[in-house]
């Protein structure tokens, strides 16, 4: 009696901790933490923010302007810039219209940032994810404001 | 402790994001030649009041031939800040718009060099009045 509630016990840990291990890691492949770094963003995102980020899905249609986005720059580097432009839309450098699948972005900041004016326009695959939440610090934790207008304008 | 630091580790991001800006970036701010300039007046302050300023263990010469060594430096980079705006920052419009901007900078500039000289604070006021004047056009040009 005593061996068999034992087992039960046991086998019920294992089973929480195989729920726990699952949980964490869908948690990590659609999610992501970041820190910011610089000043390009400025106001939406300081310097020292941490965000969550959501992986992927970034959405092939104009609903994805205005969108805060952490993009793979040509250099390699991880950038969090703003979604100026999209697929169709009049190119902010030379008002062409963006070909399918080309992605401009801007920093807030337009005075303080190096962007998609410098490297040009991005595909989907090199977007990371989507700014979804800011956790710290605790005094400006919420969710990252999606601004429709062009940024810097 | 543990425990802050366990939940730190957790927390922290692994990964960082660029909102970054590579050079040249386009960030002017007189403000970075007015606080050398400010140190300038101020050591000459101190140069003329040494007596109180000087430490235990440093003689008065000690003191004034340091405070000499670091105006020196500060002034140099007084003269650098301004240059940078004068030949990054202002545009050939701007001097249309302000035909005595390379008035005031050689002004500025020459102050600058005056300073590493001088051990006078009424000098080092001068500095700082003509970098105000720059900065006043600087956040006028800004504005428009």
């Amino acid at each position: 009696m005593g061996a068999a509630t034992g087992r039960a016990r046991a086998c019920g840990a294992v089973l929480a901790m195989l729920a726990l291990g699952a949980a964490a890691r869908y948690l990590r492949r659609s999610l992501l933490t970041v820190a910011v770094e610089g000043r390009s963003m400025w106001p939406a995102l300081a310097p020292g923010d941490w965000l969550i980020v959501r992986r992927g899905g970034v959405p092939r249609d104009g609903s994805v302007v205005g969108r805060v986005v952490c993009v793979r720059a040509p250099d390699g580097r991880m950038l969090v810039k703003r979604i100026a432009a999209g697929p169709g839309d009049a190119s902010p450098r030379d008002g062409a219209p963006l070909p399918p699948d080309a992605y401009f972005v801007l920093g807030d900041s337009l005075e303080a940032s190096t962007d998609s004016r410098h490297f040009g326009a991005v595909s989907a695959t090199a977007i990371e994810g989507i700014a979804w939440l800011r956790y710290w610090p605790a005094r400006r934790t919420g969710r990252i404001a999606h601004a429709p207008a062009a940024p810097g304008s | 402790m543990r425990i802050r630091s366990f939940v730190a580790r957790l927390t922290r991001p692994s990964i960082v994001v660029y909102a970054h800006c590579d050079l040249p970036c386009g960030v002017y701010d007189p403000a970075q030649a007015r606080v050398e300039a400010e140190s300038v007046k101020a050591i000459q302050e101190r140069y003329q009041n040494a007596g109180q300023f000087h430490g235990a263990n440093q003689t008065l010469a000690d003191y004034q031939g340091r405070a000499l060594a670091i105006k020196e430096q500060r002034a140099e980079l007084v003269k650098h800040h301004l240059w940078v705006l004068w030949t990054d920052y202002f545009t050939p419009a701007h001097l249309e718009k302000y035909p005595n901007l390379h008035q005031l900078f050689w002004t500025a500039t020459k102050e600058a060099g005056a300073a590493k000289k001088s051990q006078d604070p009424a000098q080092g006021q001068r500095l700082l009045d003509a970098i105000a004047e720059i900065d006043k056009i600087f956040w006028e040009t800004k504005r428009a």
